[in-house]
């Protein structure tokens, strides 16, 4: 099935998914670097940074260097508002990057300087070149102190409003994973191996050639609806018992606050990665555990991919909305919104009418739509053939993306 | 030649009222005299939908052209369109002893015509495909002998009080109908040559709020109908999609409308009239293509799917003509050819003489139509003393038409 973000072009050539990945900022760079040097068929990264040595040093095929006058190629010194400076410099730049991409995976490490300020920029372009955009970022330990947390915070906050989707993994509680006394280097470097395994996840989850039900519309109807904001779980086993072990991880790890996030989705995409060994009853066994443990009613999307060299591996990944809120037009499931601090009187107008407009897959369309989606054929009866409302437009009944 | 009095056509569209005044020519042509037009309001998808304002359109195109003619209009063909319009095809048969005459023809018509339809529904017209005897198709059955006479006609019908509430309109402007008439036969009738005709053809007329359909195929109609959805909803798809208004949109539209994705529009951004008070925006083309591709796309597919299922497909020797405002679009015939594999071109109105350039456009299609319907017919009524084949004459093509008797 592979990337089945399939639009039909007019000449009758698919037009596959292009997916870039980009780190921002200097953090997010070199943990990418790292991450690459193991990965067997590496997607199109991009390191973005103000640091022109950082930049310099680092082998990645798209560098786009920012702020040169601002921060004179000396990098945001953790300043986010020099950050979001020197990418107001280059909008040009980044526009130009992501122009000819279908989905961005934005990586960065909120806290800093140029990851916290420039991030939201460049999810911003994203948009408006009409990519999805999914952000994949941390946010500091507590010990680093209060200033650090404030200004992920608010970058956290900036950047739900331009990406789809934020997947936000909190240091703080992948602290809970390491043992006492655990030396400062070897914390990092496991936040390091924490992200390469989640956008490892990501990527497979999006990109890899999927043997079961799992394409790009499951991602992208997941993403749109997610309230900008989606939790990431990895757990991995080995041996017999792998399915147990990586569902043990997953489910009583910090990562998910011991399943308390699954429990609280709507919504979820669990991607299952083995080896040649990989059964169905463990494909069964792992879809169970997570009907139990999710709530009823929740939309739990499986996928499953096999990897040659991972004979007696076994890796979950999961991708859950907690805020799922799905547009009516997209999803008849009665399921009632929580009350959850992404309330809707938070949500600025103008952002919820962007959400409510985009479009998932229509198979749950209902016969009609709603008197306010009708527009210019408000009061007239609609046009309906084989059981489709014509009088909506038709892109919206496809499912075709289009930016705004 | 015969002396005839200016014949009229009113056409109430979605988008546009127009009238069409014509005359008869020394060498039984028509010439087009004077045209009305005026920006319709009150329809909808076709139908009509705020009686007073569609009167006062209407008034308003017929007095431009009873100035430009310097006459007064009495009498108008009449056009109607509108998704609830559908066709059925009928025959009748009856046994014969001998030589047949225009009585058993007329007869057998009438056996045609009978057939059940909701109450609700009248038939609108009831075209003669073609009448064989014994077996034997596509004869002139006066004269012949024979067992048994047959005819194939297609039955277009529609709901009776859309047809009256239209009829009252025109009515309550002092006006008669002398016949009402399907759109779709009316275009089909102005853009397509007796050789297409006779080849096979699917006419499709693009209008503003329906989208109206007629196949020849064997030299005769084989099927019409309508499909609720035109260039109101490519507007709409457009007003939605960019969040504009439905002006803007309607101007995007007009402006840079394209049914294909092309690779350039993938760069091509199109700036929109600024509002005051905010900042200026722009669109891409492909997203603007995308939407018009998706829409028309999916409306060809309806009609190919619709004739797929009566075999008709492969019996269109002379392809797919556009016609109607929404076939001004770009590429919509690349488009078509690509959605039913058959070659496709924009048909404008052909068979008036002496006609102004200016009026050679697919817009003008379905006006032009009924007011060839009306010569033909008015021709027809004069030369009935002459003729045996009073109603039956040949008005599309090689078929006749049979008007559903609106005085």
């Amino acid at each position: 099935m592979a990337v089945n973000a399939e639009r039909m072009r007019a000449d009758g050539k698919d037009d596959r998914c292009r997916i870039l990945v980009a780190g921002v900022g200097g953090g997010a760079c070199s943990m990418l670097e790292r991450t690459l040097e193991h990965w067997p068929n590496p997607p199109e990264v991009a390191a973005v940074n103000t640091d022109a040595r950082a930049l310099a040093e680092c082998h990645m095929e798209l560098k786009v260097m920012i702020g040169r006058t601002v921060t004179k190629g000396m990098g945001a010194g953790a300043d986010a508002e020099l950050g979001r400076l020197a990418a107001n410099e280059d909008l040009d730049a980044l526009r130009t990057l992501v122009a000819n991409y279908d989905l961005l995976l934005l990586v960065a490490g909120l806290g800093g300087g140029t990851g916290t300020g420039a991030a939201p920029i460049l999810a911003r372009m994203a948009r408006e070149e009409g990519l999805l955009t999914l952000a994949y970022v941390t946010t500091p330990f507590e010990f680093e102190g209060i200033r650090r947390q404030e200004q992920a915070q608010a970058g956290l906050t900036a950047l739900k409003a331009h990406a789809d989707t934020v997947i936000c993994l909190p240091n703080q509680r992948l602290h809970a994973m390491l043992p006492e006394g655990t030396p400062l280097m070897e914390a990092f470097s496991f936040v390091d191996r924490m992200m390469a395994a989640g956008i490892r996840g990501l990527w497979t989850l999006i990109a890899r050639d999927n043997m079961l039900n799992l394409d790009f519309s499951d991602v992208q109807s997941l993403v749109e609806n997610s309230g900008n904001e989606c939790c990431f779980g990895y757990g991995e086993g080995e041996g017999v018992g792998k399915a147990e072990e990586a569902l043990q991880t997953l489910l009583e790890g910090p990562m998910l606050e011991k399943g308390r996030v699954i429990a609280n989705s709507g919504a979820m995409i669990l991607n299952v990665a083995g080896g040649p060994d990989l059964s169905l009853s463990e494909l069964e066994r792992i879809h169970r555990r997570f009907k139990e443990v999710a709530r009823p009613g929740a939309r739990i999307s499986m996928g499953a991919a096999v990897l040659p060299d991972w004979e007696g591996r076994l890796a979950l990944t999961v991708l859950a909305a907690e805020h799922w809120m799905p547009s009516p037009r997209n999803e008849a499931a009665p399921e009632k919104r929580r009350d959850t601090l992404f309330d809707d009187a938070k949500i600025p107008s103008e952002e919820r009418a962007r959400r409510s407009r985009r479009g998932g897959r229509q198979s749950e369309l209902p016969l009609a739509a709603l008197p306010s989606e009708r527009g210019r054929f408000q009061n007239v009866a609609p046009t309906i053939y084989n059981g489709e409302d014509l009088d909506i437009p038709t892109y919206m009944r496809h499912g075709v993306r289009i930016p705004t | 030649m015969m002396n005839m009095e200016p014949i009229v056509a009113l056409e109430i569209g979605t988008s546009h009222v127009r009238v069409f005044v014509g005359e008869a020519r020394e060498d039984d042509g028509l010439m087009i005299t004077a045209v009305g037009s005026s920006p319709s309001s009150g329809m909808r998808k076709g139908e009509l939908f705020h009686y007073d304002s569609v009167t006062s359109c209407i008034e308003t195109a017929l007095r431009q052209a009873e100035e430009a003619a310097d006459i007064v209009i009495n009498e108008v063909y009449l056009t109607m369109s509108g998704s609830q319009i559908e066709s059925l095809p009928s025959r009748g048969e009856m046994p014969v002893d001998g030589e047949i005459g225009q009585d058993h023809v007329e007869h057998v018509l009438k056996l045609a015509k009978e057939v059940a339809l909701p109450a609700d529904r009248q038939i609108l017209h009831s075209i003669v495909g073609q009448y064989s005897v014994d077996g034997l198709q596509g004869v002139m059955p006066v004269g012949m002998v024979g067992e048994m006479l047959a005819v194939d006609v297609l039955i277009v019908h529609g709901i009776h009080s859309r047809m009256l509430n239209l009829i009252r309109a025109v009515k309550s402007l002092k006006l008669d109908v002398k016949d009402l008439l399907f759109s779709g036969l009316c275009s089909a009738m102005a853009v397509l040559s007796a050789e297409q005709k006779l080849q096979g053809a699917l006419v499709i007329d693009l209008g503003g709020g329906t989208t109206d359909y007629v196949v020849y195929a064997q030299a005769r109609i084989a099927d019409a109908g309508v499909i609720g959805v035109g260039g109101d909803h490519v507007t709409n798809d457009i007003a939605r999609a960019f969040r504009l208004s439905t002006q803007e949109a309607e101007q995007v539209k007009l402006r840079h409308g394209d049914a294909l994705i092309s690779a350039a529009g993938r760069t091509r951004r199109l700036p929109l009239s600024a509002v005051p008070g905010e900042a200026a925006r722009a669109i891409k083309l492909r997203d603007l293509q995308t939407v018009i591709h998706e829409r028309m796309d999916e409306m060809f597919g309806l009609i190919r799917s619709r004739l797929q299922e009566q075999n008709l497909l492969h019996q269109l020797g002379a392809g797919v003509v556009l016609t109607g405002g929404g076939a001004h679009m770009a590429n919509l015939a690349h488009l078509a050819e690509k959605v039913f594999g058959l070659p496709c071109e924009v048909g404008v109105p052909r068979n008036v003489c002496g006609m102004a350039a200016n009026l050679a456009l697919p817009k003008y299609a379905t006006g032009i139509g009924a007011l060839l319907c009306g010569y033909k017919s008015a021709r027809m009524q004069a030369e009935q003393a002459r003729s045996i084949w009073r109603k039956v004459g040949h008005w599309f093509g090689v078929g006749g038409l049979e008007r559903g008797g609106w005085r």
